[in-house]
């Protein structure tokens, strides 16, 4: 047995993403998440390879402003992206702006 | 932190937080975006006002505080460093203002706002930021070096 049906191809890649999104609505949520985490985790990790230290801060930004600019092409399409994520994922960016700026230590932006 | 970075730290919060949105309004227009962040009032509200406080009300504080300094004068054996006022009248509230409604907006986005049921860990967070914010705010004020 099938956990869910699966979306039909035929008509597009974003209709079977919205497909996906109808029959699991944390899929969006979990995607940007990955994606959030991955900029972060390997972020950090490689500056501190460099450098020795890692400005978690900076690498907060740039990782809620990247899921930020995956997350943009969603809202063309109704179904993908609900508003409520949308504005969760700006008040996140501007937390980490918030962490950012008031960070006392030295970076590299 | 000292005070110049101190004000330019709020002063970046508060543009980097109204850029952040009118791009987003910018591109759902541009695009005619189903899901638009135009459609929350929260955001769009908190933009506005920034706008206002930062664009207008920073600048004609931040000329009259200039004023204030160009007309002042210190007496012979006067104390040289007792007011921060040109600090606090040159658009110190007109920042932390910006800032606070961003934190507002970020409270009630995130975490529900008052009366969530993560209220008391929040408001115990806040209260802790609050402490510090207030401490520097003061220091700097005072003139002294805020550590």
């Amino acid at each position: 047995m099938a956990l869910y049906d699966l979306p039909n191809m035929s008509a597009g890649m974003d209709d079977a993403l919205i497909g996906v999104v109808t029959a699991v609505p944390i899929f969006t949520p979990m995607f940007l998440l990955f994606i959030f985490g991955v900029v972060f985790v390997g972020g950090i990790s490689s500056q501190k390879k460099r450098l020795g230290n890692a400005d978690i801060p900076m690498w907060s930004v740039i990782a809620s402003m990247s899921t930020l600019m995956i997350a943009l092409p969603m809202t063309l399409r109704a179904g993908l992206i609900s508003l409520e994520i949308l504005a969760i994922l700006v008040a996140i960016v501007l937390m980490s702006g918030v962490w950012l700026f008031l960070d006392r230590n030295k970076n590299e932006v | 932190m000292g005070q110049i970075k101190f004000m330019t730290s709020l002063l970046m919060i508060g543009i980097f937080s109204v850029a952040i949105i009118s791009f987003m309004v910018g591109f759902a227009t541009d695009n005619s975006s189903v899901v638009s962040l135009a459609d929350d009032p929260d955001f769009v509200g908190f933009s506005s006002t920034a706008n206002t406080e930062l664009g207008d009300d920073l600048y004609e504080k931040t000329n009259i505080a200039s004023g204030q300094y160009q007309n002042s004068s210190i007496d012979l054996g006067s104390e040289t460093t007792r007011t921060g006022q040109v600090f606090k009248d040159g658009g110190f509230q007109e920042t932390y203002s910006t800032f606070k409604g961003m934190i507002d907006v970020v409270n009630k986005k995130v975490f529900g706002g008052k009366g969530s049921p993560f209220g008391f860990v929040l408001t115990a967070f806040v209260g802790f930021l609050a402490i510090i914010f207030v401490m520097l705010s003061w220091k700097t004020w005072k003139g002294g070096n805020p550590e």
